[in-house]
């Protein structure tokens, strides 16, 4: 049996958000990174219930090194083919999914200020500010297709406006077996008037 | 409301394994309205591989303080662990052996559950950490779709049933052991006669007698094949074990025939169910049974014990398709458009030839002339990941994990090359790595340039520098030293210089703590973290073990030659590795050189590295690998190896109350006929548990606990209640009527309260004779 309601993906909770890490970042050392989120746990410098940090930079084409929360995971990858600060909500949140989605965006933006201001890290973490990816790690709910890419486009618009008011650029790639995940780009067209590419 | 993992997997699950999982989503729930009792809920979610993680008391050393994490005010789900505090998910993988369909399902759950790792145990096992336990039931049913439970993965059980992950393929074994571990598995995964063990009891077999892979005979129960006649038995020894004191098992029987082997091993189980250690956790283990009462009258008890069983269909059954496992495409894949070579191509070739071997094989990955070259990297890869099958044409390629790690992309990249590429399955290693078996040694060159894009073409497997590790203070509430971070460190270390041919082959083992998850023993050079106090502070250190020795199933363990402080462990091991070079004589095993060396002599080469620099000159030492923080050992917790110790009657009846619970849930939906019958069922379920507290022997059958119940207890006075006498004993023993939809609703509570004072009645009735057994000890 499945559900025959429509709309499913606006409730998937495990929103998942990525910031870029600017390629022109000079070479920081896995270590640097490691303190800067054990300094975050120290000073309780996010509003989550941060637990520990977890080293997975020896791993090729892993999360690199996860600052583990109960709330959501924070992970900030330097190596491989996308270096960038991945966020992936865990638990459930309160708010409608733009809602949810706007408190993941600040939440990885928090983060993402909150590294660039560490003292080992410091001028030498950037990250694009021109792009974010969005998504969700559900593929029961936002299964990686056109139609969930279409249900969602009113809440990524709301969210999307808020960041780069006047003109968005959307990138997605329907994929059976990933996850979901939109890519914007500040662009010069508003978000709604973007064809979807299945 | 949006649909579910229920809804959308219901009819791709097996129906006991659903229904289990039904279970353990209620067992949540009551454990939320506080109904379900700790110590239970916890020996619950062990038994399904639901494991506690560091940290998981609420508190953490964050390097200047002991801080409270300020998880939410909820029940705890065992002794000191708070409910949202993120655990391990261990899934349990009998012989390592996993499908394509599987290792994508493996990747999605990782993502989306856990932190995006799938992590190959020492066990053969998976794990997945930080996984809140609120979404294991959802995560067991998309394993589960796919035919993967983890079930008794945790638990005083029988653990994950372990094999040479090249059976079947193996140049050297007698007989092809996989679809006996296989079968064994199976048999003993909810057993009644395996539920009411005092500790863990882990299996393993072998292909043969002088291998390595297995390790026999560090397990409570090691099968290693033999052939008598032509026939076809297995060597069986018990009570094998590493943890504080290791010890090998003992021979019970050189000869066992492959129709007696799933008996016997229930005839084990029954006896160390009955006789093992319940109340002193420490010498609960097979091991401490085999040494009290000596392996010779523990046999005699098994073969007691064999004589009274009831016969049993599974013990042969498989026997007569062992060929149902069989991952040889030429076998499960007729039809295939891929060409696969044939066992009649006999292969001439040289295997140290490096001349273009592959230019006129066949292979599945297509037309060889179209192939292109072998990619970089190549060659070193290949002479040290890939063996010859004694399948001519067919070599195995092992994918070496760092620290048995592989993340959710290149796991869904290694499931797409094993479907293309080989029999569709691949293993999980003790040396944690995965194997891909079959694959037609003319499409070497392809596997690694696709191995090579997914980033699991590191070379060296099971070399010196594929250090194998136990999770350590990164996960483990037990944890006292960082074997992860060492791990790399030593690595790192070898691998940026060139080894000797003498070193190469020598295997590094790291648990953290004594518990020896890490196999430390076993390894030419273990490592097993401890702490040490200098000046007041406390620095993580490592007792280097040498003289271990895998071969022959485990041929000897390992001794204690000195505890190194952390930081100089990468320094120390090069240092020995190279004395080994240098002075070892011509073949001779590392275990060797240090007998004949002496522990003192090769001490005293390290005597430097032992030495802790003062805090003020050197703080780095009172820091471990990997971790800034400064050291300490205060974030260690209570162990949950050792499980809980609950009874099967316990167990027993709080599946009666989770099926009363379910009751209710119909009658709330209106079900009302549905729900008379599931508290029917309950009240059976609790008069089974107690039937438990004197045997083993329970029937399944309704009418025969029913039968059973009044012999063995009702009319024996056993369940007679000191005020109410047989009162709820009526409310089991008369016709239920259940399952009819007019089934009046007033019908319907009143089964449902009768159901709840039956099983109170239960409780109270264990109660009195758990007493009377305790007066009569």
């Amino acid at each position: 049996m499945t559900s025959t309601l429509e709309n499913d993906a606006l409730f998937a909770q495990r929103l998942a958000v990525r910031l870029s890490a600017d390629p022109t970042c000079g070479a920081i050392a896995v270590g640097s990174v490691v303190a800067a989120f054990h300094r975050l746990i120290q000073a309780r410098g996010l509003d989550e219930v941060m637990i520990d940090v977890a080293d997975y930079s020896h791993v090729p084409d892993g999360p690199g090194i996860v600052l583990v929360c109960h709330g959501a995971n924070y992970s900030l990858t330097l190596r491989g083919q996308r270096p960038g600060l991945l966020y992936q909500r865990k638990r459930p949140n309160e708010g409608d999914f733009a809602a949810r989605l706007d408190r993941a965006v600040r939440a990885t933006v928090r983060a993402a200020r909150a590294l660039q201001d560490d003292p080992e890290l410091r001028g030498k973490l950037r990250f694009v500010e021109t792009e974010i990816e969005v998504g969700a790690n559900d593929r029961l709910l936002a299964p990686c297709t056109a139609e969930t890419l279409t249900e969602l486009r009113p809440a990524l618009t709301t969210v999307a406006e808020r960041l780069w008011p006047g003109g968005v650029e959307l990138d997605f790639q329907a994929d059976a077996r990933a996850a979901f995940r939109v890519r914007l780009k500040r662009g010069a067209r508003p978000i709604t008037e973007i064809p979807c590419k299945p | 409301m949006a649909a579910t993992w229920k809804e959308r997997l219901n009819d791709q699950i097996d129906e006991p394994l659903g229904r289990e999982i039904d279970v353990f989503e209620a067992q949540i729930e009551l454990r939320w309205q506080g109904k379900l009792e700790e110590r239970l809920f916890s020996e619950s979610r062990l038994r399904r591989g639901v494991y506690g993680q560091r940290y998981d008391n609420g508190l953490r050393h964050d390097g200047q303080r002991t801080q409270r994490l300020g998880f939410p005010e909820r029940p705890t789900k065992g002794a000191n662990t708070v409910w949202d505090a993120p655990g391990m998910q261990r899934i349990k993988i009998p012989l390592g052996r996993l499908t394509a369909e599987q290792m994508d399902v493996i990747a999605d759950v990782a993502e989306e559950y856990s932190d995006g790792i799938a992590h190959v145990t020492t066990r053969q096992d998976l794990q997945l950490h930080y996984v809140h336990i609120d979404d294991t039931p959802d995560l067991m049913r998309r394993l589960a779709a796919v035919g993967v439970t983890t079930r008794e993965a945790c638990g005083n059980v029988v653990r994950n049933v372990t094999a040479c992950p090249l059976s079947g393929v193996c140049q050297d074994e007698v007989f092809d052991v996989t679809p006996y571990a296989h079968a064994c598995a199976y048999f003993m995964l909810g057993h009644p006669d395996a539920q009411d063990f005092g500790r863990k009891f882990k299996i393993a077999f072998s292909g043969c007698r002088h291998g390595s892979c297995a390790l026999a005979r560090i397990h409570d129960l090691g099968a290693i094949a033999t052939e008598r006649d032509g026939q076809r038995g297995f060597e069986v020894h018990l009570g094998g074990g590493l943890g504080a004191v290791p010890q090998q098992a003992k021979l019970l029987d050189e000869f066992v025939p492959e129709a007696e082997m799933l008996p016997l091993v229930q005839a084990i189980g029954r006896v160390f169910a009955r006789l093992g250690e319940k109340k002193n956790r420490q010498r609960a283990r097979l091991k401490f049974l085999v040494s009290s009462l000596g392996i010779g009258e523990l046999a005699r008890l098994v073969r007691e014990e064999r004589k009274v069983l009831r016969d049993d269909r599974r013990w042969t059954d498989y026997l007569e398709n062992l060929q149902a496992l069989d991952d040889d495409p030429r076998s499960a894949f007729p039809q295939d458009e891929r060409t696969w070579p044939t066992s009649d191509q006999t292969d001439q070739s040289d295997p140290t030839d490096r001349s273009d071997p592959y230019r006129d094989r066949q292979g599945a990955a297509g037309d060889p002339a179209a192939r292109e070259p072998a990619a970089e990297g190549f060659d070193a890869w290949r002479a040290s990941n890939v063996v010859r099958q004694r399948q001519p044409g067919y070599v195995t390629a092992t994918v070496r994990l760092p620290l048995g790690d592989i993340a959710a992309g290149p796991l869904r990249a290694l499931a797409e090359i094993a479907r293309d590429l080989t029999g569709d399955t691949v293993r999980t290693t003790a040396e944690q790595n995965i194997v891909l078996r079959w694959v037609p040694e003319a499409d070497l060159p392809e596997l690694h340039r696709r191995l090579s894009r997914a980033g699991l073409a590191a070379p060296a497997a099971s070399t010196i520098v594929d250090v194998t590790s136990c999770p350590g203070t990164q996960t483990c509430k037990l944890g006292i030293s960082s074997s992860r971070g060492v791990a790399l460190a030593i690595g790192e270390r070898l691998e940026a210089k060139p080894l000797p041919d003498a070193v190469r082959p020598l295997r590094v083992k790291v648990s953290g703590c004594f518990n020896a998850c890490g196999q430390h023993h076993v390894a030419d050079i273990g490592l097993l973290g401890v702490s040490r106090s200098v000046e007041g502070r406390r620095v993580p250190h490592f007792q280097i073990v040498l003289g271990g020795d895998a071969k022959d199933n485990v041929a000897s363990f390992g001794l204690a030659t000195a505890a190194v402080p952390s930081k100089n462990v990468p320094a120390a091991i090069e240092r020995l590795t190279d004395l080994f070079a240098k002075e070892r004589h011509e073949g001779e095993s590392f275990a060797a050189f240090v007998q004949r060396a002496g522990k003192n002599a090769v001490r005293h080469r390290l005597e430097d590295l032992l030495r802790v620099p003062s805090y003020e000159q050197e703080p780095s030492y009172y820091s471990d690998w990997g971790d800034p923080r400064e050291y300490t050992i205060t974030d260690m917790g209570e162990g949950e190896c050792a499980g809980e110790l609950v009874t099967a009657t316990k167990f027993g009846l709080a599946a009666a109350e989770v099926a009363a619970y379910e009751a209710q849930t119909l009658f709330e939906r209106g079900e009302l006929g549905l729900a008379a019958g599931r508290a029917h069922e309950a009240m059976l379920l609790a008069a089974q548990a107690l039937l438990r507290a004197d045997s083993s022997e329970v029937s399944e059958v309704p009418e025969e606990i029913v039968r059973e119940f009044r012999t063995r207890l009702l009319d024996t006075g056993v369940f007679q209640d000191p005020h109410v006498g047989d009162k709820f004993a009526q409310y089991l023993l008369r016709p239920n009527g259940a399952g009819s939809e007019s089934f009046a609703r007033e019908k319907a509570q009143e089964r449902l309260e009768e159901t709840m004072l039956f099983i109170e009645a239960a409780h109270a009735c264990y109660h009195r004779i758990s007493a009377q057994k305790a007066r009569e000890q």
